[in-house]
């Protein structure tokens, strides 16, 4: 290769890689393969129950109730609801009652029932089914045992136990956790 | 010394084009042979409701399982077989919280049967292997390799169970609102792809 030009020499290792690879047994060669491709979609539901007023639509704030000023018995209705997709089988219920002052000393208690198998009248506090206890608080937390189906309204009557006169104001909050909700499944399908 | 490269290269050319015109008598004998390509072509199809029907309302701690047949309709072995999912939508679904963030994503599994499998009820009429180990959906972006079934012949088939799993988690709701970072009320659109490749090359003499 002595006295060749750089471009001679350039052309002849070009050529020579050519023949290296048109003449070459390893020429790599295509693989087939193939694919099956399919679509799922996979959802999920949403659980939870709110408290609102009797027939209101459904709002994601606490429930806030204010109590008429005078000793004894005044009688409210919520309605628990389940605006989510999937059962629940009971609710958590914290209540806070405060007066005025923002103390809870001496706070009213709250009883709930459930009319079963009937509906309430408001008017007369009747219930056309069977009154069902759901349970009594003052300040703190029970659990509501009412099954609701998705979309589906339960109607409480609370009642206000007034032992010290004073402007009581109630706020409920309802909680659902994954146990109040349907146990889990295995599905064949 | 250029001159002599020139010859060496039109040498070289007239050789590799193989036109090996030389003067002289020639003798011809012909035979024809017929040179088919292999194939490779996989298909699945659903045993019971498989990936026709979408998985819904999968609750913590559910499991759906889903049986498709996958067939090799080749006229070549194949190896290697993979499966990649593919995973769009709600992102707590597809990928698991970490540190304070608990949410616990879809896994998924894959189990074969020697036989057929009964889909109302997930039994398998004979022997039932792993394929794939409960794997979380995010690892799925990658292919992950059958274990157990790690060729397929020819028009040969092989009997799938895809368990979806949402792993159970305590998610408490209040006043219909879901925490953060929720599976609540989520979607995600599942791309399962299987893929297989062709048998190992071989040099046949005969």
């Amino acid at each position: 290769m002595r006295g060749l030009s750089n471009s001679v020499r350039c052309v002849t290792v070009i050529f020579v890689a050519m023949l290296m690879l048109f003449t070459s047994n390893n020429v790599a060669l295509a693989k087939l393969s193939s694919k099956a491709t399919k679509q799922q979609a996979v959802t999920t539901p949403q659980w939870g129950n709110v408290i609102v007023d009797a027939g209101a639509s459904v709002s994601t704030n606490p429930y806030s109730f204010a109590w008429k000023e005078g000793i004894g018995v005044e009688i409210t209705y919520v309605d628990l609801r389940n605006p989510g997709s999937i059962s629940t089988t009971g609710t958590l219920l914290t209540v806070s009652t405060k007066d005025s002052n923002n103390s809870t000393k001496d706070a009213s208690s709250l009883t709930l029932s459930a009319c079963t198998g009937g509906t309430w009248n408001q008017s007369s506090n009747a219930c056309s089914g069977t009154v069902t206890a759901l349970g009594t608080v003052t300040n703190g937390s029970i659990t509501l045992n009412v099954a609701l189906a998705a979309g589906a309204t339960s109607t409480i009557r609370v009642a206000e136990f007034q032992t010290k006169r004073a402007k009581w104001t109630s706020t409920l909050s309802v909680a659902v956790t994954r146990s109040q909700i349907r146990a889990a499944t295995v599905t064949n399908s | 010394m250029r001159l002599a490269l020139v010859a060496v290269i039109g040498a070289s050319v007239v050789t590799v084009a193989g036109v090996g015109a030389f003067a002289g008598l020639n003798a011809k004998a012909t035979a024809t042979q017929t040179q088919g390509a292999g194939t490779l072509n996989l298909t699945t199809a659903n045993n019971g409701n498989g990936f026709s029907q979408a998985v819904a309302n999968l609750a913590p701690g559910d499991v759906v399982n889903r049986y498709v047949n996958i067939t090799n309709g080749g006229t070549l072995a194949s190896q290697g077989l993979t499966l990649k999912v593919g995973a769009t939508g709600t992102a707590t679904l597809i990928t698991s919280g970490t540190g304070a963030v608990t949410n616990k994503a879809l896994i998924i599994a894959v189990k074969s049967c020697s036989t057929t499998w009964t889909p109302a009820t997930g039994v398998c009429g004979g022997v039932t292997s792993t394929e794939i180990a409960a794997t979380p959906l995010s690892t799925f972006a990658a292919a992950q390799t059958f274990t157990t079934t790690t060729t397929l012949a020819s028009l040969a088939s092989l009997n799938l169970q895809i368990q979806v799993t949402l792993p159970d988690q305590a998610e408490t709701s209040t006043d219909g609102v879901a925490p953060a970072n929720t599976v609540q009320a989520g979607s995600v659109a599942l791309s399962y792809e299987f893929f297989e490749a062709q048998r190992t090359a071989t040099t046949t003499h005969s």
